[in-house]
């Protein structure tokens, strides 16, 4: 922990030196400072807009983890579903979704609720496809077995495809909220009135080099964070899972 | 001595498979009762409809004609109260130890209350011989030690019958012998029937009261054959001339004439 302390330090410390000394423009790179000094002037405006994102975030992350788990199940736990479904959801991740968001944007406006509902459904498929591929590949012999050790279908579907299928349904949460992330940042530079990425874009048209930075510097501590969380779990998971 | 009623009796049972002109017949009028305490065998080549009879038995598939009661009562879905079943893999969940698999039938079931969970299945697990692997995972035991935790598994609610589907399938010789030796000191213990499909011969033998010799297209009986050696059972019964009769008697039923 020191050791890491003691890197980023220095780099930060070697960034700011590249600066003065000319080696690098501060105009394109900012400097540590340009970014502290930002931070003093604009830091109430970007804590509002971390709420604000982080809001999103966590509202979008609720809609697609939970409709990209109940769809995923339930359509995983049957063949003939999987069937239909499956096609349908591969073909939307290869979808840009980004054409979408003017259309959601015409429907919910330029507010919170455009970036959630284009989050989530950024979120979803790659979710959705992960559990309906970990759940359709478990062994149908363990399925037959807590049947007749008198298990209902939801016991099944909880206690055993879930379970079962937890590294997928990881997997998935990893990789869907990474791309819900991004998608939440992208929409609020598209058009938003607030949000860590509405204010990036700002700044930058203002050429404020060091809020942009600012900015940056928020949105990969938000990434950092929830892949920390999702890192644990999944490690908390392998253990009990083995 | 009065004569008991039949625990399970299979009336005249037909399965059939597929619609149409694919539709074939998988088993064609089984008929079995089956006694309090009595252990049958069922032998036949492969692709005779053995694992559909033990589904069907289990409640895991219905037959197309006739019926199946247990105690008197039509079986039409898993009876988890009166019929344990053991399956040729362990069918272990890999995420629970070897008590907490025991137990799982318990708690699907809500048999009793939570803090008797352990000590019944710990009970279950000396039964089978394992007393001090309670805390291991699956993936840390042998095939051999699987098979045990998945018999106690079976047996932990005291079914009236166990069915097994080839159990042993899977262990090697020596392990397979072992595990007949445990398997008949629990059904001397716990007195459950028990049906045991098979396709050893001398297996079905050794262990069983009467074996049921099976032939395929359409899978049915061709005969039933008490099995008159004493018990307890002895490993040394496997060599003798009457099991080693028997055993060719059964083999010329499964390759004669009359089972093609």
């Amino acid at each position: 922990m020191m050791k890491r302390l003691i890197i980023i330090a220095s780099l930060v410390l070697l960034w700011q030196m590249a600066a003065e000394w000319g080696v690098l423009n501060p105009l394109i790179v900012g400097t540590p400072l340009m970014i502290a000094q930002a931070a003093k002037k604009n830091g109430l405006i970007f804590i509002m807009a971390l709420r604000v994102t982080l809001f999103e975030m966590i509202c979008a992350c609720a809609l697609a983890w939970s409709s990209g788990l109940i769809i995923g199940m339930i359509c995983g736990a049957n063949k003939c579903r999987t069937l239909c479904v499956t096609p349908l959801i591969s073909a939307m991740i290869a979808v840009p979704l980004v054409v979408l968001y003017p259309v959601i944007v015409a429907w919910a406006g330029i507010g919170p609720i455009s970036k959630i509902i284009y989050g989530a459904a950024a979120g979803f498929f790659p979710m959705t496809l992960s559990v309906i591929n970990g759940v359709n590949g478990i062994d149908q012999r363990y399925i037959v077995m807590a049947r007749a050790m008198g298990a209902s279908r939801l016991t099944i579907l909880i206690d055993i495809y879930a379970r079962f299928a937890l590294p997928s349904i990881m997997s998935g949460l990893r990789i869907g909220t990474s791309l819900l992330i991004i998608a939440i940042i992208q929409s609020e530079m598209l058009s938003a009135t607030d949000g860590l990425g509405f204010w990036i874009s700002y700044y930058r048209s203002l050429f404020a080099v060091g809020d942009v930075y600012f900015g940056v510097i928020l949105v990969l501590c938000i990434a950092a964070f929830i892949n920390q969380i999702l890192s644990y779990a999944e490690q908390r998971l392998r253990f009990t899972m083995i | 001595m009065i004569a008991s009623p039949p625990l399970l009796n299979a009336a005249h049972i037909s399965r059939y498979f597929g619609e149409g002109a694919e539709r074939f017949c998988a088993l064609d009028d089984i008929s079995l009762t089956l006694k309090q305490g009595q252990f049958i065998s069922i032998v036949g080549p492969s692709g005779c409809g053995k694992s559909t009879l033990m589904q069907m038995l289990g409640g895991l598939t219905q037959p197309t004609q006739g019926d199946i009661t247990i105690d008197g009562e039509r079986i039409d879905g898993p009876q988890p109260n009166k019929i344990g079943i053991v399956f040729q893999d362990a069918l272990l969940l890999p995420w629970k130890t070897a008590l907490e698999n025991i137990e799982f039938p318990l708690h699907l079931n809500k048999d009793g209350t939570k803090s008797d969970f352990r000590a019944r299945a710990q009970e279950a697990l000396d039964l089978v011989g394992l007393s001090d692997v309670g805390h291991r995972y699956p993936h840390e035991l042998s095939g051999g030690m699987r098979q045990r935790i998945a018999i106690a598994r079976g047996l932990i609610r005291n079914p009236k019958l166990l069915l097994m589907d080839e159990p042993f399938g899977a262990l090697d010789e020596q392990t397979r012998t072992r595990m007949w030796g445990e398997l008949l000191s629990i059904h001397a213990r716990s007195g459950t029937s028990i049906i045991f499909i098979t396709h050893s011969l001398l297996e079905a033998i050794y262990l069983a009261d009467d074996v049921m010799v099976m032939a395929a297209k359409p899978g049915r009986i061709i005969e039933t054959i008490q099995i008159d050696l004493p018990r307890p059972r002895e490993v040394h019964m496997i060599g003798s001339d009457y099991v080693g009769s028997l055993r060719n008697h059964i083999w010329d039923l499964i390759a004669g004439p009359t089972a093609r």
